[in-house]
């Protein structure tokens, strides 16, 4: 019996497998039972027979997540017991209304406008990302004090990593 | 002017593109030698050219847009001629004549054709004195702000900042209001120094919904210029074409006919030679409007070679080397219907921003009618320095409603994980009633599409949940060589990784 905890665009699914034989696996999500045909063509292609169905089914990982793509769909899966450090989209509006102005994009720190200790208003232009030949602008979305800059003009920088930090606002 | 043989061609290019004239030249028996940048050495085009050349580090003006490196390199390594693609130096006048002053052949327009219609002010000039309809614009390069507004209120707002030298959505900017004008000119003058190496810019009326229709023409040295008909480009995003089809929905035979017609009189009006494009704004009451010429092998090339059945980078070799156009208008014949989709590696919940990172796996899809250029693979590393263009996906068929049939099948069975690529979002818009009834314009995607966020999770996901917990199961220290089965070449291997580290 294998177990495994995976979270899907914040659903959490309990994951209980057990191989009958070499291609018959019984499967249980959220306690529910599902019986499938299993094959393992390659590396981490299967071929999964379900509900009068053949599908085959492509599976990869990186540090963050599991992703697996089944007929043109694609899901991604957090890894158990994984903090929850990388991009999900939605972040950056949620970032940009707290006092951090992030990345919205990996690239190069192309210009900063502002200084630390710089009033602000809001839509002022704060600075600019460039990736890949493309210019972002990124403008305040409220009126504040401008705390630490956390980059100089060149740096590379992430998506989600706090630019600028402001003074709490109002 | 005498025909004069080519062997061996230098590729100023990288990616998709390249790799695309590679195959040309594989073809044609002519030696192909890839140059790259020191983060592209990995690249597919490294790996399939006869011989390839470092140039440089990463930064574009030090490798892919360095003239006097790629020159000597061409010259050191006995190449008769020079490919330039599409974007870099492609509509790079001052390259095209340090080509022909080292002896070289620039494979594309002459330099003199290209300074007449690359500037597109100098382009616009030469049309309204031919009497062929341009849009409303201004034609300033001065920094007299007083002038500027002055001039940019008498178009009235919006209008739109563009890169004289440009192209490819690079560069441009739509402005509101006369506040924004500093802002989106400085904007644009650096996009367009990065990526055309010239930041002069200028404004024009913007059309509101137009659509974007554009005809491919072939020009060779013997006075012999024909078009090979429409593809339309109003899908776009960021300015940027993402969906482009020949036939357009929107054309009938005559209509076709005239623009053609135009498209033939544009390019003999600035005595143009090899291939080009000559674009038009497309409004409601079917009345048109020269937009640019693209001087240079477009992205979108293989919807045309497709309905025509016309190779057209051999075509640029052949007319590069003093051939004769093998046809003529009367021999060319629209047949069927091609369509391409563009998958960038970008985020389109997220603007379109530009996804980086490794490509985890990555599966092409085949079939009948299916052609995928790309120039990408398992373990590929996307990185922030280069347009995130990862692969076109071209379908054909012998009519609209059944090229959309095969192109939905194909995007099912595109896999690539690893970086956000428009799939999903664009299996969406070819469901979308308006575009199946080809009713599109530019602004198609931000009326329709504006707020788009994929479909929640699909009949699969328990499937999904199985196969991501069995793998967990059965976890290897070293999960490589996933693809081997449909990707036999030596490179394309996944990479080490693994599940629950």
């Amino acid at each position: 019996m294998h177990k495994q905890v995976l979270n899907h665009l914040g659903n959490s699914f309990e994951v209980r497998l057990e191989a009958k034989n070499e291609r018959e696996i019984s499967a249980e999500i959220n306690g529910e039972r599902a019986e499938m045909f299993l094959q393992k063509v390659a590396g981490n292609v299967f071929s999964i027979f379900h509900q009068e169905r053949l599908l085959t089914v492509y599976v990869a990982a990186d540090a963050q997540k599991i992703y697996v793509s089944v007929n043109g769909e694609q899901y991604s899966f957090d890894k158990p017991s994984q903090s929850k450090t990388g991009y999900r989209p939605g972040m950056e509006a949620a970032l940009q209304e707290g006092n951090d102005i992030c990345a919205p994009m990996p690239g190069k720190l192309l210009k900063l406008f502002v200084k630390e200790g710089q009033e602000i208003g809001a839509n002022d232009r704060l600075f600019i990302v460039e990736a890949m030949k493309m210019e972002n602008e990124v403008r305040a979305k409220r009126s504040g004090i401008i705390k630490k800059i956390n980059f100089k003009e060149n740096d590379l920088v992430s998506v989600g990593e706090a630019v600028i930090e402001l003074e709490s606002g109002p | 002017m005498g025909t004069k043989p080519i062997r061996k061609i230098l590729i100023a290019n990288r990616g998709e593109i390249a790799l695309r004239v590679i195959r040309a030249c594989r073809e044609m028996g002519i030696t192909a030698l890839a140059v790259y940048s020191e983060v592209d050495r990995k690249l597919p085009h490294v790996l399939e050219a006869d011989q390839a050349v470092e140039i440089g580090p990463a930064p574009p003006l030090e490798s892919y847009l360095n003239m006097g490196k790629l020159v000597d390199t061409a010259r050191e390594f006995g190449c008769e001629a020079v490919h330039p693609g599409y974007g870099f130096l492609a509509e790079n006048a001052a390259f095209a004549r340090r080509c022909r002053e080292a002896g070289l052949i620039f494979i594309g327009p002459t330099p003199e054709a290209m300074e007449k219609v690359g500037d597109k002010l100098t382009a616009r000039a030469t049309m309204k004195a031919k009497g062929i309809p341009i849009t409303p614009g201004m034609e300033v390069r001065s920094e007299d702000w007083e002038k500027i507004y002055l001039e940019a209120a008498s178009i009235g707002y919006p209008v739109m900042v563009k890169a004289s030298a440009g192209g490819g959505g690079k560069g441009m900017r739509i402005v509101q209001r006369r506040e924004d004008l500093p802002s989106a000119l400085e904007a644009g003058r650096r996009e367009a120094k990065s990526a055309f190496g010239d930041d002069t810019v200028y404004i024009e009326k913007y059309l509101q919904d137009p659509r974007h229709v554009e005809f491919q023409v072939l020009a060779d040295h013997h006075g012999n210029v024909v078009h090979l008909f429409e593809r339309e480009c109003s899908i776009q995003r960021r300015h940027q074409k993402i969906i482009e089809e020949s036939p357009s929905p929107a054309l009938d035979d005559s209509l076709r006919q005239k623009m053609g017609d135009t498209a033939v009189e544009v390019m003999r009006a600035v005595n143009y030679t090899n291939a080009g494009t000559v674009e038009f704004l497309l409004d409601a009451e079917k009345n048109f409007y020269f937009l640019e010429v693209n001087a240079r092998i477009q992205v979108e090339h293989p919807v045309t070679e497709l309905v025509t059945g016309i190779d057209l980078v051999k075509q640029q070799i052949r007319i590069a080397s003093g051939e004769e156009l093998p046809f003529r208008q009367s021999d060319l014949r629209q047949r069927g219907h091609a369509m391409e989709c563009r998958i960038y590696a970008e985020d389109p919940e997220n603007s379109f921003f530009p996804s980086i990172g490794k490509l985890l796996l990555v599966k092409e899809p085949q079939g009948p009618g299916i052609r995928c250029d790309s120039g990408i693979y398992s373990g590929l590393e996307i990185t922030h320095h280069y347009d995130p263009i990862l692969s076109k996906l071209i379908a054909w068929s012998e009519s609209r409603p059944e090229t959309l049939q095969k192109m939905a099948a194909a995007l099912s069975g595109y896999v690539i994980m690893g970086v956000k690529t428009p799939i999903p979002f664009l299996r969406d818009l070819l469901c979308h009633p308006g575009f199946v009834s080809g009713d599109i314009h530019t602004g198609f995607i931000s009326e329709h599409f504006a707020d788009w966020k994929p479909a929640p999770p699909g009949q699969f996901l328990n499937i999904a949940l199985v196969a991501a917990a069995y793998a967990g199961m059965n976890q290897q220290p070293s999960l490589a060589s996933t693809i081997q089965k449909e990707a036999p070449t030596p490179w394309q291997t996944l990479g080490e990784w693994s599940l629950f580290s």
